[in-house]
């Protein structure tokens, strides 16, 4: 009973302890990717392999994920959140709020975290089973034989990709959620709330874009250094790739919801 | 004579990996463009064999390298990138090291294809390439940053009879055709007989070394005798 409670009372302070230690863990494996990518890229400008590898990689996460998952999406929030919002809010609110509300929820908040989650979903899963198979069939040893080091050759792609991946995909679906609510709340309301259209343009200023833009690369990142920290982790046995996509999974997410509070405060 | 330079020189060298358990040590030179074999029945030759190709250093004794050496490492554990067809997996290194122009190593990429035999397998991935075919790519991977020495640890390891015949007949022509010294753990006696010309031989007690099959058979009749 004594080591029960003690063990207990100790899971927080294990979770905390062993969360912050992979915090850390995977911000220095992050800096050193990019650091050692970034060092590359410099010594070698004209060098296609890793822009062929980072484009594989925008291309999968980015524009496979355009049509139809977050197109279907969209549709769905836009009439589900945006529409709703607009139709009850220009009740009890001015034009200005409503717009305002509505950029400020949806299109910078709310977006964003479904953008983010989508691509834990597809991208950064298949990140970690990737390069856990990799690391178990001794594909990654194979690479290090020849002088390719993984970090730059497996991991800094995948980094820029997803980074790039985030901002394109948290900007078409912003766009989309926002247009097509307006589209819905004219369809289901009155015809007058087409209105929202011209105003919506003028609503976000560029230091909003801007940290938009910043927010979205960071959680890409974040995404794609959990994956691949995680997809690294593995050695010996295939009972190994499921643990550790679902660590990346868990921890993307907890990593999402951090950058967003941390970015709401400005 | 290109024969007589020597790559590597072992000096009572044991691998640090193996320090705590007093192995032999191995004393050894192994000279250019010859197929040298490594055997025994009594120890696990990789950790010597990494020593040699500078995967991991020699916690006792000494190992010389007269010259500046490009060396390749193989052993049986290791794949090719299962992402990549048979023909980017070969590009990959030379490409990254940027050994040469872009169309260059396409080219070499395709000749050492055709030199091994395996243009079939130019656009497969690892997972649809037969255990010959996947071996002999890795070869060929590795050949691509044109090699001083080839390093193969348990080359035959999950070949069939024809299959070791072929990869045999390889390993044989890389060293005189190519002039590439290729040193291989874990052959038959059969295939040593053909192919050494040089025999680093470990029973339970010390390491041998050999440059001809004659004097090897002499020296331990014991290994003959069934």
């Amino acid at each position: 009973m004594k080591y029960f409670l003690q063990y207990f009372l100790g899971a927080p302070g294990r979770w905390f302890i062993q969360s912050t230690h992979t915090f850390f863990a995977t911000l220095q494996f992050t800096f050193c990717v990019l650091q050692r990518g970034l060092h590359y890229q410099h010594k070698h400008p004209k060098h296609k392999v890793i822009k062929q590898v980072t484009t594989a990689q925008i291309i999968f996460s980015g524009i496979d994920a355009l049509f139809p998952t977050l197109f279907i999406l969209s549709l769905l929030i836009s009439f589900s959140v945006t529409a709703q919002l607009i139709l009850f809010l220009q009740n009890i609110a001015t034009e200005k709020e409503v717009i305002s509300l509505l950029t400020q929820f949806i299109a910078l908040q709310l977006s964003p975290t479904i953008t983010a989650i989508v691509l834990i979903a597809r991208s950064g899963s298949a990140i970690t089973v990737d390069l856990g198979n990799m690391s178990i069939n001794h594909e990654i040893k194979g690479l290090r034989l020849l002088g390719v080091d993984p970090l730059i050759y497996l991991a800094y792609p995948r980094l820029i990709g997803l980074a790039i991946s985030q901002m394109t995909l948290a900007v078409y679906f912003s766009v989309l959620t926002m247009l097509l609510g307006v589209l819905f709340a004219g369809l289901l309301g009155s015809p007058s709330n087409f209105k929202y259209f011209f105003i919506l343009i003028d609503a976000i200023s560029i230091t909003e874009l801007w940290l938009f833009l910043i927010k979205n690369a960071i959680c890409g990142i974040a995404i794609a250094a959990y994956a691949c920290y995680f997809g690294l982790q593995v050695k010996n046995s295939v009972t190994e790739v499921p643990q550790a996509t679902q660590q990346a999974i868990v921890k993307s997410l907890m990593a999402i919801f951090f950058i967003n509070a941390i970015f709401a405060l400005f | 004579m290109a024969t007589e330079t020597i790559l590597i020189q072992a000096h009572q060298a044991i691998p640090e990996q193996l320090l705590v358990q007093t192995p032999p040590p191995l004393s050894c030179s192994i000279p250019a463009a010859t197929f040298v074999c490594c055997k025994s029945y009594h120890l696990e030759l990789m950790p010597y064999m990494q020593m040699l190709a500078q995967q991991q250093p020699a916690g006792s004794g000494r190992i010389d390298y007269p010259q500046a050496l490009n060396i390749a490492y193989l052993d049986a554990d290791i794949q090719l990138l299962s992402i990549l067809s048979g023909l980017n997996n070969l590009k990959l290194a030379a490409e990254y090291h940027q050994t040469h122009t872009k169309q260059h190593i396409h080219q070499q990429a395709l000749q050492l294809l055709e030199y091994f035999q395996c243009t079939q397998v130019c656009h497969k991935l690892p997972a649809f390439m037969s255990t010959l075919e996947h071996r002999l790519l890795l070869i060929a991977r590795a050949l691509m940053l044109e090699p001083d020495i080839l390093f193969i640890d348990k080359p035959f390891q999950g070949l069939d009879m024809y299959e070791h015949d072929i990869l045999g007949t390889h390993l044989i022509n890389i060293s005189r055709e190519l002039h590439i010294t290729v040193v291989s753990s874990a052959v038959s006696l059969a295939f040593m007989k053909k192919s050494a010309q040089h025999i680093i031989y470990c029973d339970n007690q010390a390491f041998y070394a050999y440059n001809e099959w004659a004097r090897f058979k002499q020296q331990h009749p014991e290994l003959f005798e069934h």
